[in-house]
């Protein structure tokens, strides 16, 4: 332990006394050049450390990645497409897949819209800062930590005895008459039970950054429209959510991307059990309980292939936004 | 991505708090016949002997499942040998050994010394070229005689050994409240007692307790269940034939054991709060309707440590008076006292001198009595002495164990991992869907033909 504290700390000093040794050496060879040439090096010593970091750790993995999905479980022998055709003929790959897609559908536009509603809502309070900071804290929490919160909370008990679980307690006060329910088993409403828990955790993080958004919008527009005789309603939809459009792009698209990788929370709540597979969860079971790291690898350029597009518009949406302020 | 799933699991599993208490594996014919007590040495002298008489010092680093009190009483068998020794024992415990051990093997940064509760996983490893062969420095004449060469040759690949048994547990125990539960104790066979679970289930009580939850390992006392349901009703040979992968999930005698278990664990009469329940209970609160008032139920089937987690979740309940146990009945004369254990074996990754005498210490009966001591656990060591048990749960099991007329281990822990995982998963699925029992047992067909490689 001791050592291990010795070593962070050492890690801790000399990373960023390596960079400026690294920086003043690039700078003392620079200086040598003529002035033209150094404009043109200097960025790229500059950048050079974070690309070699960039492709060792991000570059070189994906293509690895890419080269073992076409191999066998210990990439001996090359397979072509089969593991990919697998993934498209598998049942519980296909229940996984048919779970992102439910995902993507009640995950998004719910952490979207509450997100939007309330920082619309702490805009025009008082105590903004503190009701905005109760609703990031979710965010605050690691996914296994609310994973386990949650497995409490919907903690079932067999209806002879006293319920343990906070949700079935409030359901049987609030429904006279109504049975425990085992939110977790029941293919009804697992999944829905695991995104509301998703839910719960990214709704804060969209209304943060939809509130800074918010806060650009020019006060001016907004009285100007009042004093034409706009009422709230209108302002709203005419002309906060057209200035909106850009953040709420970038937010949908984070959630997306969040929603098609979500792994932790249903491998706690119900690691995947009862029909609630994802696609990352397949992965982990063929990586780590399969060791067959072929079909691991295609389940992965899978996922990325998926998120490509996401990646790309959001992207584009932050170039524009670049180029028109 | 890769990366990110990598950290993710380690990340993953070591927050999760969730036991994996499987089982390990292959036949052991009459593994823990205690014999006479020889005179045990100090066990220091012993771990001494087992340095080669040398101060060592340095350390070893063990990786396993145990956390908390149990990695402190794991801890304590030790003791002596760093003492004796000057070797400090470093143990990590995790959850989720399969993910964090593949990892570091494959990073290069295997821990010296496994401690496992799956031979499969072992095995996988040994396969792989990866564990070192012990009987290099072990005796094998004394490892017979202590531990039965029926018991070794599960561990064994062509005459290799590449795990000790560590401590066990004996599974197939029926426990039950000696003040609620009037039936048949003990019952003559599985059929008196089905028969008074029949008449107590019509009388309109459930006689069954079941909890199948165990995060990422959930159904796996399920899968425990129809271990011990195969073995009894089939017999050893198609047991082993079936974890071995050349007994298909289809054939009659494996169907028959899901049946058999699906009329305790999908009939809402048979079983306490009927199938939603006994899925969605832990297996640690798999009991706890027995001691309601009124009980809800009054049998549970677990392993030796069970008695250990209801005193306590109960702590005012007395071993014996309060919890008790009685072996699982036999189909027929031929099954009766026919016993499985389950439990943890230990693999070496790096062979070094501490390592080695960690080992050579571990396996000698007088840390195996320490095992004993602990309370705990159980010792495959034959000559282990029964007066080395101090609760009245491992000693009582202990007996148990030197009388049955044959010891295997659960078939569930001696399988590749990825077919025991696929088996727990199997189990929820069927108790869940009872109705889909020939599909489900279709799809462990497949993994089958794909994990017996």
């Amino acid at each position: 332990m001791l050592e291990r504290v010795g070593q962070i700390i050492a890690a801790s000093i000399s990373i960023p006394l390596l960079a400026v040794v690294y920086l003043r050496v690039v700078e003392s060879v620079l200086r040598r050049l003529p002035h033209k040439q150094q404009g043109s090096i200097r960025p790229w010593l500059w950048l050079a450390p974070a690309l070699l970091f960039l492709f060792v750790f991000l570059v070189y993995p994906a293509l690895n990645t890419v080269f073992l999905s076409l191999w066998n479980a210990n990439a001996t022998q090359f397979v072509g497409l089969t593991n990919f055709a697998h993934i498209f003929t598998d049942s519980e790959m296909g229940t996984a897949i048919r779970n992102n897609i439910v995902w993507l559908a009640l995950f998004i536009p719910v952490t979207v819209v509450l997100g939007l509603l309330m920082a619309v809502m702490t805009d025009r309070v008082s105590y903004e800062r503190v009701a905005k900071a109760i609703m990031f804290l979710p965010m605050a929490i690691s996914f296994v930590a609310a994973g386990v919160i949650w497995k409490f909370m919907y903690d079932y008990r067999p209806p002879n005895s006293p319920q343990t679980g906070i949700v079935n307690a409030a359901w049987m006060s609030l429904v006279p008459s109504a049975q425990p329910q085992a939110w977790l088993v029941n293919p009804a409403t697992n999944n829905l039970a695991i995104i509301v828990v998703a839910i719960w955790m990214f709704a804060g993080f969209c209304m943060v950054i939809l509130s800074a958004g918010l806060k650009g919008i020019p006060g001016e527009l907004l009285e100007a429209a009042r004093v034409d005789g706009a009422n709230e309603y209108q302002a709203f939809f005419s002309i906060t959510l057209p200035l909106l459009t850009p953040t709420i792009t970038v937010v949908t698209t984070t959630m997306a991307i969040s929603a098609l990788k979500i792994f932790d929370i249903v491998y706690v709540l119900t690691n995947g059990n009862y029909n609630t597979d994802v696609i990352a969860t397949q992965m982990y079971r063929e990586l780590f309980s399969a060791r067959d790291l072929g079909q691991a690898s295609s389940i992965a350029v899978v996922l990325l292939i998926a998120t490509l597009p996401i990646i790309f518009v959001n992207i584009r949406n932050f170039r524009r936004r670049e180029i028109t302020p | 991505m890769k990366h990110k799933a990598l950290l993710l699991s380690i990340v993953v599993a070591l927050m999760l708090a969730i036991a994996s208490r499987g089982s390990a594996p292959a036949a052991a014919q009459g593994a823990a016949t205690m014999a006479p007590t020889a005179s045990l040495m100090d066990p220091k002298d012993v771990a001494l002997k087992a340095a080669g008489g040398k101060q060592l010092g340095g350390t070893v680093t063990i990786l396993g499942v145990l956390g908390g009190a149990e990695q402190d009483q794991f801890l304590s068998i030790f003791k002596p040998f760093e003492e004796a020794t000057g070797v400090k024992v470093e143990y990590e415990g995790t959850r989720d050994l399969n993910a964090i051990l593949q990892t570091r093997v494959d990073g290069g940064n295997a821990p010296d010394i496994v401690s496992s509760p799956s031979v499969g996983l072992m095995i996988d490893f040994a396969k792989a070229g990866k564990l070192i062969d012990l009987s290099q420095f072990l005796n094998t004449a004394t490892m017979n005689a202590n531990y039965g060469q029926e018991l070794l040759k599960s561990v064994s690949i062509d005459g290799k050994l590449y795990s000790i048994f560590d401590a066990v547990n004996l599974g197939g125990l029926i426990w039950y409240n000696p003040k609620t539960y009037k039936g048949p104790n003990p019952p003559k066979s599985w059929d008196d007692l089905d028969s008074w679970a029949a008449k107590t289930a019509a009388d309109g009580t459930t006689p069954w307790c079941i909890g199948l939850e165990s995060g990422a390992a959930s159904g796996w006392p399920g899968s425990n269940w129809i271990d011990q349901l195969i073995l009894l009703q089939a017999g050893p040979d198609k047991y082993e034939q079936w974890w071995q992968g050349k007994l298909p999930w289809s054939s009659p005698e494996v169907k028959h054991a899901f049946e058999t278990y699906g009329k305790i664990a999908t009939d809402s009469k048979m079983v306490n709060g009927g199938s939603t329940a006994a899925l969605a209970l832990s297996f640690q609160n798999g009991a706890d309707a027995m001691y309601a008032q009124p009980p809800a139920c009054y049998l549970h089937l677990q392993a030796s440590f069970m008695g250990g987690i209801i005193n306590g979740n109960f702590p005012k309940l007395k071993p014996v008076e309060d919890i008790d146990f009685f072996p699982v009945p036999g189909f027929d004369a031929s099954s009766d006292g026919v016993r499985l254990i389950s439990g943890e074996v230990m693999g070496m990754f790096n062979d070094t001198p501490q390592a080695r005498a960690l080992i050579s210490y571990f396996v000698s009966t007088e840390a195996q009595t320490l095992v004993a001591k602990t309370g705990n656990w159980m010792s495959a060591n034959k000559f282990v002495p029964v007066d080395a048990y101090p609760n009245p749960f491992t000693k009582r099991a202990a007996e148990t164990l030197s009388s049955a007329k044959a010891v295997y281990y659960y078939g569930s822990s001696l399988m590749p991992s990825a077919m025991s995982d696929a088996f727990w998963k199997a189990v929820l699925r069927y108790v869940q869907q009872p109705d889909q029992l020939d599909s489900i047992l279709a799809d462990l067909d497949k993994v089958q033909k794909d994990t017996y490689k």
